[in-house]
């Protein structure tokens, strides 16, 4: 629950005024954002950005290899949150991560997550290219600090380490690129995360206006597929609003490589505890 | 709101029909023996002050915006386009209900100056949110006051909409008026932002942010303020 009430002159006063004093400057403010309320403990949402969408490779997102895959579980009560980045080469039901969106889809990605890290998901949100640079541009542009040269053709990336604002397909270029970075897809993957955290952070900051939040929904809404429930999209975007960036505990999954007797490469996940802890209600840092 | 308003104008108009019925009855001949005898000369009426009746808010609507939902525009999937008109009707279905509860807030002898308006206008979970501080900026000061003079009044509607399911209205408003009192008159002005859900078959907030000030208290940046925003001229909101 969001409150900002800022009472410059206290209503006694104000009856004062009103009762023929001196008018002093009187404000009193009133800002009520119900958030998002869960019954029973954490919300988890599967973050998913898929390969496939028009333009740029038509075809049906929904079933298109999924190369972002991210775990948000909020604590609503506490506003603190935990994502878990996973590679997408990651292997589960002794497959690669991604590939199960091209076999069932969102729910069974989903499903895949659940049986895998032992975490129920709530709710599966999921973009395309195109649906991302949307969003970046919507935004006017996307505050990032640049970690490491970032310098690929195939992705489009041109970056110099430093705080950059990304138009959307530097944006884009930013989360696609693997190839000129030193641990490959390890890294891809963790920027995906510090992409969300970036853009979380700039939303508290730029968005946070009812109007404004409300273009942004739309924004959301109109760039994703999702099964969150309509009328549950201004209440999670105020519980979003009012968790503060520094109670966001990013985890990019990493692990040995690996390839399968088909020759694929994979990734043998060692996630440590994080998920004993995310299953036991501890999130953030 | 509008009922409470019109109850009162109902009241009134119902205590003017019984006096006169009262009277009338006094002059009728049929009237039964034992109240005639028992019935006394009606004093002189006392001359009363009369009040200018309370004018309502002429709340302006500015053109409504519509943000549409659909994710056609990525996902290529066949989905219908916003309607227009189902847009435009729930605009104007909140934009009255913002009347009417700045009506009763403010103006209404019944309700003005009290949190009674807020109740029909806020969903339970804001009703359960609302602080005192948070009522006094709703309007609910408990003041008493002679009058209420109306100024100015805007309110602009942004309809989240997706097909012909209109999914959220949030309004911005801004609203003037004169609290007059015995000892003087003050100005105020309440602006901010209501975002209505619709709620069985109506509309209730579920999110506000709003400001009940004088206006030489007005600094920028508060809540409600306007900005111009890239999307009021942005095609792609409509995708």
């Amino acid at each position: 629950m969001r409150r900002l009430v800022t009472a410059i002159v206290a209503s006694g006063v104000l009856v004062g005024a009103l009762a023929g004093a001196a008018v002093a400057a009187l404000s009193l403010h009133a800002d009520v954002r119900p958030g998002f309320t869960k019954d029973d403990g954490l919300l988890v949402i599967l973050a998913i950005g898929s390969d496939i969408g028009p333009p740029q490779r038509p075809g049906d997102p929904l079933k298109g290899r999924a190369d972002g895959i991210h775990l948000i579980a909020v604590d609503p009560e506490a506003q603190r949150a935990t994502i878990v980045n996973f590679p997408r080469d990651s292997l589960v039901r002794g497959n690669k991560v991604n590939a199960q969106l091209v076999y069932g889809g969102p729910e069974q990605l989903k499903a895949a997550l659940e049986e895998y890290t032992g975490i129920g998901i709530d709710y599966w949100a999921l973009t395309t290219f195109r649906g991302l640079e949307n969003m970046a541009e919507k935004m006017e542009g996307v505050e990032v600090v640049i970690d490491q040269p970032m310098h690929s053709k195939d992705a489009g990336s041109h970056f110099d380490p430093g705080p950059a604002r990304l138009n959307g397909p530097d944006s884009l270029a930013y989360l696609r690129d693997r190839k000129s970075q030193p641990r490959g897809d390890f890294d891809r993957t963790r920027h995906h995360g510090d992409f969300m955290r970036f853009v979380h952070a700039q939303l508290r900051a730029e968005q946070s206006d009812l109007p404004q939040l409300v273009r942004m929904l739309a924004t959301f809404t109109s760039n994703t597929a999702t099964d969150i429930p309509a009328d549950q999209l201004l209440p999670l975007a105020f519980l979003a609003l009012e968790i503060e960036p520094e109670d966001v505990l990013q985890v990019p999954l990493s692990g040995g490589l690996g390839s399968t007797s088909g020759g694929a490469s994979i990734v043998r996940l060692a996630p440590g505890d994080t998920f004993e802890k995310i299953k036991a209600g501890q999130v953030g840092p | 709101m509008r009922a409470r308003w019109l109850h009162w104008v109902v009241a009134v108009a119902l205590c003017a029909t019984a006096t006169t019925a009262c009277t009338r009855g006094a002059d009728e001949p049929e009237a039964s023996p034992g109240a005639s005898a028992t019935a006394t000369p009606s004093p002189t009426p006392t001359p009363t002050p009369t009040q200018p009746p309370a004018e309502p808010f002429e709340l302006t609507q500015e053109d409504a915006f519509m943000y549409s939902m659909s994710n056609n525009g990525v996902f290529g999937a066949e989905r219908p386009e916003p309607d227009v008109a189902a847009a435009e009707a729930a605009a104007e279905d909140v934009v009255s209900l913002v009347r009417d509860y700045l009506d009763a807030v403010f103006v209404s002898p019944a309700t003005r100056f009290t949190a009674e308006p807020l109740d029909a206008l806020m969903s339970p979970t804001v009703l359960a949110a609302l602080t005192d501080e948070d009522r006094e900026a709703l309007g609910a000061l408990d003041l008493q006051v002679e009058r209420t003079e109306t100024g100015e009044a805007t309110a602009k509607p942004r309809v989240l909409i997706d097909g012909s399911t209109v999914h959220s209205v949030t309004i911005t408003f801004d609203a003037g008026l004169t609290a007059v009192t015995a000892d003087g008159e003050t100005p105020l002005r309440q602006r901010g932002t209501l975002v209505f859900f619709p709620s069985d078959g109506g509309w209730q907030v579920i999110g506000l942010d709003v400001v009940l000030q004088t206006p030489d208290s007005e600094r920028s940046g508060e809540a409600g303020e306007e900005s111009p925003s890239p999307s009021e001229t942005d095609p792609q909101d409509s995708e």
